[in-house]
């Protein structure tokens, strides 16, 4: 008893620190949002800001229309992304985990597949920019891999192997149900955990995702929130590496603490969401996670 | 064409290695032979000159460029009426440019002319086949850019005697020195006139260090530049990359290793000197701040540079601290600071002739390239009595921000409100006096000692910048990274570079 008690003692303390180690790096991004610019050049960065600024958040108003609609690009895609990728990978799932299914191996092996190998770069774009038609549209931000993660698919799949027992869904053919009230009317109900669970996930990539807008998107119209800062910080980054020069010059670049302010606000609605999938999620997980 | 079908042939290749890429592959051969019917559907069109042909352009803007739709339809109506060709910019941001260029070159897309430079795998490109072959073309469809340009600049465009881009008027050249705060310039009586060596200005920055205990006498241009390289340049052609350098003025055009001259030693000597003495920002390798928002913190008097006219202008309003800039050599024009920025044509581009076409206009036409540069008037900029252009009355975040430097004739459109008066006039008359490296028009091809590039690459990478920012003694590392040169091969690319050299004299 005592020794567990050490034991539990110990565990805090490690998940305190690993806890602190995460939280920390948070506060100062969000302490330096709120320092004056030239304060954060004459004094670096510092958790307690000795000149306290909103400039940053005056500037991200100011040219709020940029922000705004990238702002809005993220909620759309995530809001239609999180939604249509839930039912697309259930869909997927379903089918694959129930044992009557002609052909399973080799489809779980089809999904299974693409978590080790892809196209490549090149042709994946060439496909979809000259089949799909798909640049500088919506649809770049939606389909390209992440609508159906092969990933989510076997979580999905072992769930309902695992957690929904087959007497259940064999009593409720027994009562007569076809497969969609089966599906609808018993799986569905009790999957509630998987739901939260691939929903954030889910969401949470397509709110982090950048990678698609720069690849298929060159019209500014269309750029995501994580994108702008994406290539904001790309931008800097180029300027301070390569010399042109004197040409290029930094003047039209938001500064250090406008960047900052951005991340902010690019991670408050995740913040916000977190807790409501809180409940479910180390309970999907856990479940999803054995390989059955 | 046996370029073209050689990456073809690899994509397919590649694709096939893998199980999944079946689909890719069947994609990539049916695409083949889709795009030339297509092709033949608008050249079939083109002699009826019914449909204007559309040149999209691809080029990186740093700006906001939300408006770039609307000032290619005020271009195009004069594109329309002068060749019968449309435009469609294409503004991107750098880091997705280069992305963006490597995608659409791979496939067919419609892509006429983009910005090419050694900066952006345009060595890549060039080997993928991915550029046209303009040396003969210019000729016939762009007259006036080659007059504009010149002829003895565009020959320092080509690569292996072929011509691949044309390059925007700007100045051609550098000139090395150093650009200080005015205010304390004046405060302390700095007579600019005195510093004639880079060694004088140990004393301005003496004065500074004992009389401004807050502020840093000297910071580096940004994290990329050193001190050194700074000083070397007033001596040597860098050929951009310093393995292998020309001394300016070498008539015998020998190539040598900059790191054994004498001039390497003596100025790392002297940036030591300066950085005992606490004239040098003491985090100097290892900071991310550039010098302009050092100088706007206030930590800074000046920063070593490779200036232009105007420059200390330019970075006073970047900075927000009035400078003022001290020249310490002739104008030098090296190859790279006349090709460094080319526009060049796609081998997605479906009418060759048209395109330059619009290229040479964009070395005459002032109406065209001001709306390129600065926007549409009335929207994007306002002219006022003097004929500077200057942002509209209460719009502060205006659509369209371009430059003056990238592309085309910038001499013939609008100065900025905060331009120096007579900037073309100066910036001519400064391309008129530079004093040519031996070297000039030389791109050299390094494919043949490729393993000893980035050998030698990634030793200077270990030793440069500490050396030549004066945090390490050099007495001791100098001979340790000398050897390690040898080691890693310098000398072999010293040898190609002056096998080119000779071949061409």
């Amino acid at each position: 008893m005592i020794k567990s008690r050490k034991m539990e003692v110990f565990a805090y303390i490690v998940i305190g620190l690993i806890g602190i180690s995460i939280i920390l790096p948070f506060l100062l991004l969000l302490m330096s949002s709120f320092t004056d610019e030239i304060s954060i050049t004459r004094n670096g960065y510092s958790f307690f800001p000795k000149e306290f600024s909103l400039n940053a958040y005056a500037y991200l108003g100011k040219s709020s229309a940029t922000i705004v609609r990238a702002y809005l690009v993220s909620i759309f895609v995530t809001v239609v992304g999180t939604v249509w990728g839930l039912v697309m990978t259930v869909l997927c799932a379903y089918p694959l985990s129930r044992r009557e299914l002609p052909g399973r191996k080799v489809m779980n092996f089809y999904v299974f597949f693409t978590m080790l190998f892809n196209g490549g770069l090149v042709p994946t774009y060439l496909t979809y920019t000259q089949y799909f038609h798909i640049k500088n549209t919506i649809w770049a931000l939606l389909v390209p891999n992440i609508l159906v993660q092969a990933y989510n698919v076997m979580l999905a799949k072992t769930f309902f192997q695992t957690s929904i027992p087959v007497e259940v869904l064999e009593a409720a053919r027994v009562d007569g149900a076809r497969e969609t009230t089966i599906f609808g009317k018993v799986v569905l109900p009790l999957a509630k955990p998987i739901f939260a669970t691939l929903g954030l996930f889910i969401s949470v990539t397509y709110w982090n995702d950048w990678t698609n807008g720069l690849i298929y998107l060159t019209d500014s119209k269309l750029f995501s929130l994580q994108n702008l800062l994406n290539r904001m910080t790309s931008n800097i980054q180029f300027l301070s590496s390569t010399s042109l020069g004197g040409n290029v010059t930094a003047a039209d670049l938001p500064s250090q603490t406008v960047r900052m302010a951005i991340a902010i606000i690019g991670v408050v609605p995740m913040l916000a969401a977190y807790p409501f999938f809180q409940k479910y999620f180390v309970k999907g997980i856990a479940l999803g996670a054995v390989k059955g | 064409m046996k370029k073209k079908l050689l990456t073809r042939l690899l994509c397919m290749v590649m694709a096939a290695g893998l199980l999944s890429g079946c689909g890719s592959k069947a994609a990539d051969s049916g695409q083949g032979e889709k795009t030339p019917s297509e092709n033949q559907g608008e050249e079939a069109s083109e002699p009826a000159d019914e449909e204007p042909y559309e040149v999209v352009m691809a080029y990186f803007a740093m700006g906001n460029y939300a408006d770039a739709e609307a000032v290619s339809q005020e271009m195009s109506k004069i594109t329309k009426e002068k060749i019968n060709v449309t435009v469609k910019l294409m503004p991107m941001d750098v880091v997705s440019f280069v992305e963006q260029m490597t995608l659409m070159l791979s496939g067919d897309e419609k892509l006429d002319t983009l910005l090419i430079s050694q900066n952006f795998n345009m060595s890549s490109q060039i080997a993928q086949g991915q550029l046209v072959d303009i040396t003969e073309l210019v000729e016939t469809w762009c007259p006036d850019a080659v007059e504009v340009i010149g002829a003895e600049n565009l020959e320092g465009c080509k690569v292996n005697g072929v011509l691949y881009g044309l390059p925007p008027t700007k100045e051609y050249g550098v000139e090395y020195g150093a650009v200080m705060r005015k205010d304390l310039v004046e405060k302390y009586n700095i007579d600019l006139d005195s510093i004639k060596t880079w060694e004088d200005l140990g004393d301005v920055f003496a004065v500074i260090k004992e009389n401004e205990p807050e502020v840093y006498p000297l910071v580096s241009f940004d994290s990329a530049t050193s001190i050194g390289e700074m000083i070397l340049g007033s001596d040597y052609d860098l050929l951009q990359d310093k393995m292998g350098v020309v001394k300016l003025g070498d008539q015998n055009k020998t190539v040598v290793n900059l790191f054994e001259t004498p001039e390497y030693e003596e100025t790392l000597k002297l940036v030591r000197e300066w950085y005992q003495s606490g004239y040098v920002y003491q985090d100097i390798t290892t900071t991310q701040e550039t010098g302009s928002s050092l100088m706007a913190a206030g930590k800074a008097f000046a920063w070593l540079a490779n200036m232009k006219p105007g420059y200390a202008e330019q970075e006073s309003k970047n900075s927000g601290v009035e400078l003022v800039q001290v020249n310490l050599s002739e104008p030098i024009a090296c190859t790279q600071d006349v090709a460094a920025l080319q526009m060049g044509i796609a081998r997605n581009c479906q009418n060759v002739e048209k395109t330059l076409a619009f290229l040479n206009l964009l070395y005459t036409d002032a109406d065209l390239m001001n709306l390129l540069t600065n926007g549409i008037e009335g929207q994007h900029y306002v002219l006022n009595d003097q004929g500077k252009a200057s942002l509209p009355e209460g719009v502060t975040d205006s659509g369209y921000v371009f430059n003056h430097w990238e592309i085309g004739n910038n001499f013939i459109t609008h100065l900025w409100d905060n331009d120096v008066d007579d900037l073309w006039t100066i910036t001519e008359e400064f391309n008129k006096s530079t004093k040519k490296s031996p070297a000039f028009g030389l791109s050299f091809d390094l494919n043949d000692v490729s393993t000893e590039v980035a050998a030698v690459n990634s030793t200077m990478s270990q030793y440069r910048m500490v050396l030549e920012n004066g945090t390490v003694e050099p007495e001791e590392v100098l001979a340790e990274f000398r050897d390690k040169l040898k080691a890693a091969g310098i000398d072999a690319i010293i040898a190609c570079k002056q096998q080119q050299m000779d071949a061409r004299k």
